[in-house]
């Protein structure tokens, strides 16, 4: 059962992509070929499948209502899969697999099963793991609570959710590991789409096959896929808002590309500032505009942007109506136009100088903006999330593939693109794992230059490019399997499972008390860093990690003990840091301590007079 | 005249046979920078080599 039910659970979730993504079949143009279908597909699926989720949840997120949903959108993922995989010759893909590339792919996709049945385990001080804070903090939630709704101590829950509403799905249909195994659908989607990308912009299918090879080799692409993040999946709508976009002719191709505009906005904030670069690139590069403003341009270009705007508005106007503002947390000038609620003006200027520290990179300076291409290759650790870096090949070898490509239209497209959203990036907030669109077709682009030097300089320069790309999957495989190495190790031993828990998880001993014992049905968390996650039963945190205020007019969580049985709370969790002190006196009135151990401590609710 | 059309045709030429080089060169510098930056950078290596000097100089 501990595998089962999370099997189960994601390839239901993924049925039920493949029945709902299969309305979107007819949007998509005649010349795509069977592994585009394959791509477009699910990720519309998974798009749409999001939103219908959110939209039902946010009046009711019952285990029926979510059955309701997803069964019969399986089965008709079944019907659209059979269709869709007719006349497919498995026997010529097979035999026309080269083996190193294959095996490199197999290894990883071994590895990613492997890791996606480890039970997540982090902690949420000094952002050590966002999984744990808030992208599987709020699916439990919403299961819990049977309602989809921000939860106010954690800002980020608010964030659009489009991937973690899936995840809440999974939560609970296949318990806590299953949103873990959905790395392995994000693995297998973003492999596929960079293959197609590949073929469309001119190389070969061996050379698909190597652009797959060096990607599923990417530590920082891979750090985007696993544990909680949903990055992979978000590169995945922009890419495919592109691939559409740049072979568009017809409005329903247009009306396409607003859907996954929308899904990409609905997915994360970045998705905004995607969309506006991807009109640029479209204006300037889509055979029907080409760069002059004509009606037509015109009309397609509204089509994506009315499309995108209705899709994702139901995240915004949610945001805007709970919490004050459309962007929450919002940005220091949003924050001025707008009447933010829960969160003071202090944390919001808090979190952009954190923001602005964790993506300065290697710094923001123009000089730094030209050594990039060096700092992603050689120093990737500088950038949040990037250890272990894109490898060598793109560094290596996009130099040449100006020379491969011939500048074809899409491809020049492409290109463009990729350098509009690296400046974004650059320019914005420089964690590695939001650029990961940019990687992708930095490994297409990397495989066409090292193509052109294998021609063009026969002995050496092939014995280096072989060399590089040994290198650069060889040491990409060591950083990935050493990062899931303890993932692996606790999913095939119970003991090292239990010493893991025990060395991931703040006061483990506290959260089995709570957890197990039925009296427990409301807790008080005192503390603003313990990880919620891990708790079962509902809770009150009054002060966020971030200083967020879920509680107008408290400002201290000691505040809510005089209103401890007007809010039902029947017990209290004191925790103390190494650096703090509990939060609560030796003997607080009108509480009970019925648990502690080292810097922890468990009180009952004893009313007064009792 | 014949040594004008020579210097026509030598230059490209020339640049034609550089280009091969130009390549081998730039990718040979990507595989030392990494060898040098990650690699004997790295901090194991330099672990290593700490645990290697202290040895010799005892």
């Amino acid at each position: 059962m501990r595998f089962l039910l999370p099997i189960v659970a994601n390839l239901l979730l993924l049925f039920g992509a493949f029945g709902i993504g299969g309305l979107v079949r007819p949007l998509i143009p005649q010349s795509f070929s069977k592994i585009n279908r394959l791509v477009v597909i699910p990720l519309a699926g998974f798009g749409l499948q999001g939103l219908l989720l959110f939209l039902v949840g946010i009046v009711r997120f019952s285990p029926t209502v979510i059955l309701a949903v997803l069964l019969p959108a399986a089965v008709l993922g079944g019907r659209c899969l059979s269709q869709e995989m007719r006349g497919i010759a498995f026997n010529s893909v097979l035999s026309g697999l080269p083996i190193i590339p294959a095996s490199v792919i197999a290894l990883v996709l071994v590895v990613t099963i492997l890791g996606g049945f480890a039970e997540p385990i982090g902690d949420i001080k000094e952002n050590k793991s966002d999984a744990i804070a808030y992208h599987y903090l709020g699916p439990k939630i919403w299961v819990r609570e049977g309602v989809i709704r921000p939860a106010l101590e954690e800002t980020h829950t608010a964030f659009p959710a489009t991937v973690e509403v899936q995840f809440a799905a999974l939560m609970m249909l296949g318990g806590q590991c299953a949103p873990e195994l959905f790395s392995v659908t994000a693995f297998a989607l973003i492999l596929l789409l960079a293959a197609a990308l590949a073929l469309r912009s001119g190389l070969g299918s061996v050379d698909a096959w190597w652009v797959a090879t060096l990607i599923s080799a990417m530590p920082a692409v891979y750090r985007g896929l696993y544990g909680g993040m949903i990055d992979v999946i978000y590169a995945g709508f922009i890419l495919l808002a592109a691939r559409i976009a740049f072979d568009s002719e017809l409005p329903r191709h247009y009306l396409l590309v607003g859907l996954f505009c929308g899904f990409a906005m609905g997915t994360k904030y970045t998705g905004l500032i995607a969309t506006a670069l991807l009109i640029v690139c479209i204006f300037l590069f889509t055979p029907n505009s080409s760069g002059r403003f004509s009606w037509s341009t015109a009309k397609h270009l509204a089509i994506i942007c009315l499309v995108a705007a209705f899709l994702s508005s139901p995240w915004y106007i949610r945001n805007w109506l709970i919490l004050g503002c459309p962007i929450y947390p919002p940005t220091p000038l949003l924050a001025s136009f707008f009447h933010v609620k829960y969160f003071p003006s202090e944390g919001i200027l808090e979190f952009h100088k954190e923001i602005l520290k964790i993506g300065r990179g290697m710094g923001t300076g123009p000089l730094s903006l030209l050594l990039l291409p060096f700092h992603l290759a050689f120093h990737p650790a500088n950038f949040e999330n990037g250890a272990g870096g894109i490898g060598l090949v793109p560094l290596a070898f996009i130099p040449f593939c100006f020379h491969a490509f011939r500048w074809e239209r899409f491809a020049k497209a492409l290109g463009l693109f990729a350098i509009l959203m690296t400046i974004a990036w650059f320019y914005t907030e420089q964690e590695s794992r939001f650029l990961i669109q940019v990687y992708v077709i930095a490994a297409i682009f990397g495989v066409a230059g090292w193509r052109y030097v294998v021609r063009n300089t026969p002995r050496l320069g092939s014995l280096l490019s072989a060399l590089t790309v040994a290198i650069s999957i060889s040491y990409g495989l060591f950083m990935i399997v050493s990062a899931r190495a303890d993932e692996i190790h606790a999913v095939v031993s119970t003991s090292f499972a239990e010493s893991r828990k025990h060395a991931g998880i703040p006061f483990l001993e506290s959260f089995r008390y709570l957890n197990n014992e039925p009296t427990v049905r409301k807790v008080l968390v005192l503390e603003p860093f313990v990880p919620t996650y891990y708790l079962d039963k509902e809770y009150l945190k009054p002060i966020g990690r971030r200083g967020e205020r879920p509680l107008p007019g408290i400002d201290r969580p000691q505040e809510v003990l005089s209103e401890l049985s007007k809010r039902n709370i029947t017990h209290v969790l004191d925790v103390k840091f190494k650096d703090t002190g509990f939060q609560l006196s030796e003997h607080p009135e009108n509480l009970v301590l019925v648990f502690e151990t080292r810097d922890q401590r468990i009180y009952r609710v004893s009313p007064p007079g009792s | 005249m014949s040594s004008e059309v020579e210097d026509r045709t030598t230059t490209p030429s020339f640049l034609h046979r550089l280009w091969p080089w130009l390549i081998e060169l730039w990718i040979a510098y990507v595989l030392v920078a990494f060898f040098i930056i990650r690699i004997i950078g790295s901090g194991l290596v330099q672990r290593l080599l700490t645990l290697v000097r202290l040895r010799l100089a005892r």
